[in-house]
């Protein structure tokens, strides 16, 4: 018994996979987080500059930095310290980016945001965004997502032998376990989402009101484009409540019948635009995970710009990457 | 024999194992203690007609001359809109002493003869048709006592 669960845990989570489907999100995920690192208002380094200098006593270590601290022998992050972990990252987020040394390049840079992260958390604020980003990106730490479209393939190519088609059709049992992890991950996140709002909400979350609330609050606070001007609708909040509630709750649904992807996905991507734009909630990181669904090879294959990896059905693949 | 592939497996099935287990814990059980393994709680608590909308809070420094004067984010207490109401004005309206012992003390700082802390709400509240004004109300009043601030 024992052994047939594990059997069915390795062929689940290790499968053989396209390289090109994980190559492809760690272009995404991390061209994303560079992007932000270098020029969001939220992560460069005036943001971290105006952390350093909010009173003292709201310092708090979270658990993972305060090992980090221990790990360096109880060590107090100057500003000076942070902003060469932050130009050592963005210089790592590069290298990740172009796939150079990528072994090396991706948990330089996972370990570098993560710590800019959770130095910036332990001030007294910690906000939602950032915190699948960094799982992520430490995950793909693990993961041979430098394999194609990257520096080291190219470098790795003889002239003469592996075309750039066999690069791109090349497969990996470690190809997907990643991509299926975020999937979960996504799914568990929705879920508690939705189970907070029956607890927290004691029955009477989905009411309407409740959402006109959240978006006049936000709308008058940070001025988003449709929040404030959406907050006097009182049936488009109802029915946009009892959607979320089951769009959260269900949506685990969409990692175990890879066919629902066709539906949550594109819906998942367009809610989280509406998120932004009715309370300027930033969940761009979000975004970029949500590519993890995305099968590419599928995709190209289809558009016959890439030829189908050996072995591997399409039909497993247009599921969504099952 | 156990192979390095079977060793590499195991070790990437514990990390999986780990981290769903890391999330399904965080996320259900509502704590930030294991960051970034968190919980979604944001806009979770029901809201009805009529209730005053929680925009932000304006808190004032009452001088012993009755004056009342606005203690800015920013100038006063350097920090941000969320540390503003996260760290100070929600344990001040929920009584926290302690959590609002070193605001205290950076508002004393700043008017020595302040004798108590008023917290404003915000002048809206929500109906059916939208948000609606209406008069701002002072929500909390605390006397400002020696006990009150940090221990020196």
């Amino acid at each position: 018994m024992i052994r047939r669960f594990f059997a069915a845990w390795w062929r689940y989570w290790f499968r053989e996979a396209p390289l090109l489907d994980l190559a492809i999100f760690r272009i995404l995920i991390i061209g994303l987080q560079l992007y932000l690192l270098v020029f969001s208002s939220r992560y460069n380094m005036v943001a971290l500059t105006e952390v350093s200098e909010v009173p003292p006593f709201l310092y708090e270590p979270l658990f993972f930095f305060d090992l980090i601290t221990r790990l360096l022998g109880g060590h107090h992050f100057t500003i000076n310290e942070i902003g060469l972990i932050w130009g050592a990252t963005a210089c790592a987020g590069v290298a990740a980016l172009l796939g150079l040394g990528t072994r090396l390049s991706v948990p330089l840079f996972a370990i570098g945001v993560s710590t800019l992260q959770l130095w910036t958390m332990s001030h007294g604020d910690v906000h939602h965004p950032e915190a699948a980003m960094m799982i992520a990106l430490g995950l793909l730490s693990f993961s041979p997502s430098g394999a194609v479209l990257s520096l080291d393939a190219m470098m790795r190519r003889e002239p003469g032998r592996a075309t750039l088609q066999d690069q791109l059709s090349a497969t990996s049992r470690e190809a997907k376990w990643l991509l299926l992890l975020i999937q979960w991950f996504f799914g568990l996140m929705y879920l508690s989402a939705c189970y907070a709002k029956l607890r927290y909400g004691e029955g009477h979350w989905a009411n309407g009101i409740t959402l006109q609330y959240a978006m006049a609050q936000d709308g008058l606070r940070w001025n988003p484009l449709l929040g404030l001007w959406l907050s006097h609708f009182y049936w488009v909040a109802l029915a946009g409540q009892w959607f979320i509630l089951f769009f959260q709750g269900t949506f685990f649904l969409s990692v175990v019948f890879p066919k629902l992807k066709w539906f949550y996905i594109p819906v998942g991507m367009v809610m989280h635009v509406f998120i932004y734009l009715m309370f300027k909630a930033p969940f761009f990181q979000w975004s970029a995970l949500y590519f993890a669904f995305v099968p590419w090879s599928a995709i190209f294959v289809r558009l016959k710009a890439l030829r189908r990896p050996e072995g591997f059905a399409l039909a497993d693949q247009s599921g969504g990457v099952a | 024999v156990v192979d390095g592939q079977t060793v590499k497996y195991s070790l990437l099935s514990a990390l999986i194992g780990g981290v769903l287990l890391a999330q399904g814990v965080s996320g259900f059980r509502g704590t930030q203690y294991l960051t970034p393994f968190l919980s979604y709680p944001m806009y979770s608590k029901a809201h009805f007609e009529g209730e005053r909308l929680d925009v932000n809070h304006r808190v004032y420094a009452v001088l012993k001359s009755g004056e009342r004067r606005y203690i800015d984010p920013d100038e006063d207490l350097n920090v941000d809109f969320w540390r503003y109401e996260r760290r100070f004005v929600t344990p001040l309206i929920k009584g926290r002493s302690d959590e609002v012992a070193p605001f205290v003390d950076a508002v004393v700082a700043r008017y020595p003869d302040v004798t108590a802390l008023e917290v404003d709400n915000y002048p809206m509240i929500i109906t059916r048709a939208g948000p609606k004004p209406a008069p701002s109300q002072t929500i909390v009043r605390r006397e400002v006592a020696a006990a009150d601030r940090s221990p020196r």
